[in-house]
């Protein structure tokens, strides 16, 4: 058979209509509610889903993040405990997801570069990889990471408990905290962390002298939300 | 690109697929204008028997071969009218294998250890079983003994991945509302996921069944174990006893469905889970909407209408009968691997195996490695 006989089998049976991979919102039809509805300021996780009846109505309040504690890829048990006072991203993905592979990269130029010096440590960026087994990730980073890991801990949540204890329903999904370890923002869907207007969300989340809930301008920039990556 | 290379992968093996010979497909190959005649319509008949032999060579985890162990599905369901598994044996050179059953749901798996110092660890499984077609008549009641307390009590319970409060019972709520028998309310549960479902291609393995997860998102792609597992835990939330049945694909369709059977002598990736609802008059009821958006999706041409002959027969077979060409392993959720310190499995189809305790990605045959042979037997 030759590559392109491969090709066209290819196209007819992998470009379905509806979306391409589970659960994501999706470049063909998600990236506008990625873009809008999805990355919803201060919401807290429960109110990004508001698909249940039995979810509590979006609230403007920052809502607490749930326990995070896992083994870690590198060995040991990693969470949020350890970043107590810092500001946190956290990440979850799949290396079988296709828009988080493509994330992966911008998320680790922004672990790489955030200011570690800052008085209140600088953002940190914890990534959890979802339902899957610490060999097939060592796998996939050999294989698309050679030689440049990225530049944060991943954690391994197997068994997918403590994706479902944060309400994560759709890969990617990033989680934005604050120092106090209150959820400020939410995005579903990969986000472009190399667009200025990521940087400055992170900035007015991060700023130490600002508190964003009551700076008007520092939530403004959240409102706007982060910018989807489109590829 | 990682995505291309598992498409092409993809791609080569259902391309592969078409190049078997004509006469396992004979309908299949009149499809477009033929399928306008399309027929899927499973019957108790003949009974049919298989070998499957699940051959594992545990491969090293980063660098070290061992201590290693592996949990193999072994076939434990039984079913007076259409399955009986047969004889389980193996060749090994694991210091242990032993028959271990899950003490919830009776699912059986041959766990075996090798010594830390065994180089190869490797083992070959020959399972026999007989199976046949099923269908029931759902305009006939019957006097069918009552399912028991125990059982009914099992078959409604939520499961890790299967809640059956929240989303998903609010979900049964909406599309049972108005109908009164159970077995209006399971048909109502079959057309709704049949219609608001799809198959996602880029799912791994068949999907990890955390159906509360596909309910939130609002997007309700995934394969069998997601798309059946929904099915089931709609029906429990609804009162209805439901389970998952995982297994594997053996033999093609004999109706000619392309998609709905397993191509190839080697099924090391056709593993496939149905459903069954228990109703009363009827007893335990086949049925796969997972295979009804398989149809849509992947049945040669590919993408069909919902009203294309091929599906809409699938559609009208798939709750209440299916093809006698799949061997089930086990009903089980929930299950925890003996020795393992690593999670309890959402089911067991798939091997498992440790090295070191490095958990295998089971998903990942070659890897991994394993494979998995079927072959028809002469009765």
């Amino acid at each position: 058979m030759t590559q392109a006989t491969t090709r066209r089998s290819i196209a007819a049976v992998f470009v379905p209509s509806a979306p391409a991979w589970r659960g994501a919102t999706n470049i063909m039809a998600g990236l506008v509610l990625a873009s809008l509805a999805s990355l919803t300021p201060g919401a807290g996780v429960a109110g990004v889903f508001p698909a249940s009846p039995a979810s509590p109505a979006p609230s403007l309040a920052p809502s607490p993040a749930p326990t995070l504690e896992l083994p870690s890829l590198d060995g040991g048990i990693a969470g949020l405990a350890a970043l107590r006072g810092r500001p946190v991203l956290v990440h979850f993905f799949a290396t079988w997801c296709e828009p988080c592979r493509e994330e992966l990269g911008g998320l680790s130029r922004l672990a790489a570069t955030r200011d570690a010096s800052a008085p209140d440590g600088g953002l940190a960026v914890l990534a959890v990889d979802v339902g899957e087994v610490k060999l097939r990730l060592r796998r996939f980073l050999d294989r698309e990471f050679a030689g440049r890991p990225p530049a944060f801990p991943i954690l391994l949540d197997e068994d997918r408990a403590v994706s479902r204890a944060w309400n994560v329903s759709v890969l990617p999904a990033s989680l934005l905290l604050d120092s106090a370890h209150a959820i400020r923002l939410t995005a579903d869907g990969p986000v472009d962390w190399d667009d200025p207007a990521a940087r400055r969300v992170l900035d007015a989340l991060t700023a130490p002298a600002t508190a964003p809930a009551t700076d008007p301008s520092a939530a403004a920039t959240l409102a706007r939300g982060l910018p989807p990556l489109i590829d | 690109m990682t995505s291309r290379r598992d498409f092409l992968k993809c791609g080569a093996a259902l391309a592969a697929a078409t190049a078997l010979p004509a006469h396992a497909f004979a309908q299949a190959g009149t499809a477009g204008a033929g399928s306008a005649g399309a027929i899927f319509a499973p019957s108790p008949g003949k009974w049919r028997q298989f070998e499957v032999v699940t051959a594992l060579r545990v491969a090293p985890a980063e660098g070290k071969a061992g201590p290693a162990q592996a949990w193999v599905p072994l076939p434990s369901y039984s079913a007076a009218d259409w399955f009986k598994p047969g004889e389980n044996r193996w060749s090994t050179n694991a210091a242990s294998a032993t028959v271990v059953t899950d003490p919830h749901y009776g699912s059986q798996m041959l766990h075996l250890v090798w010594a830390p110092g065994e180089a190869a660890p490797a083992v070959e499984i020959t399972s026999t079983f007989a199976t046949r077609d099923r269908a029931t008549d759902l305009t006939k009641p019957g006097s069918v003994a009552a399912l028991s307390a125990q059982e009914r009590a099992l078959f409604l319970k939520a499961t890790d991945l299967i809640p059956t409060d929240g989303i998903v019972k609010a979900t049964a709520d909406r599309i049972t509302a108005g109908k009164t028998s159970d077995l209006e309310k399971s048909r109502a549960i079959y057309e709704w996921v049949v219609e608001n479902t799809y198959r996602n291609a880029a799912t791994r393995g068949c999907g990890s069944g955390d159906i509360a997860a596909l309910l939130t998102s609002g997007n309700l792609g995934g394969k069998c174990a997601d798309l059946n597992a929904l099915f089931v835990g709609l029906n429990r939330a609804a009162g209805i006893p439901a389970r998952d049945l995982y297994g594997i694909r053996v033999a093609p369709s004999a109706f000619g469905y392309k998609s709905l059977g397993a191509n190839s002598p080697t099924i090391s990736k056709a593993q496939h889970c149905r459903a069954e609802v228990w109703l009363d008059g009827f007893g335990w009821v086949a049925t796969d909407p997972a295979d009804v958006r398989k149809v849509v999706l992947e049945e040669p041409p590919g993408k069909n209408a919902m009203d294309d002959a091929k599906v809409v027969a699938a559609r009208t077979a798939l709750f209440g009968a299916w093809e006698g060409n799949w061997l089930a392993y086990n009903d089980g959720h929930d299950i925890a691997l003996p020795g393992s310190s690593g999670p309890k499995l959402g089911f067991l189809m798939y091997p498992q195996a440790e090295v070191a305790s490095l958990r295998h990605d089971c998903l990942d045959p070659d890897a991994f490695t394993y494979t998995i042979k079927a072959s028809e037997i002469a009765v």
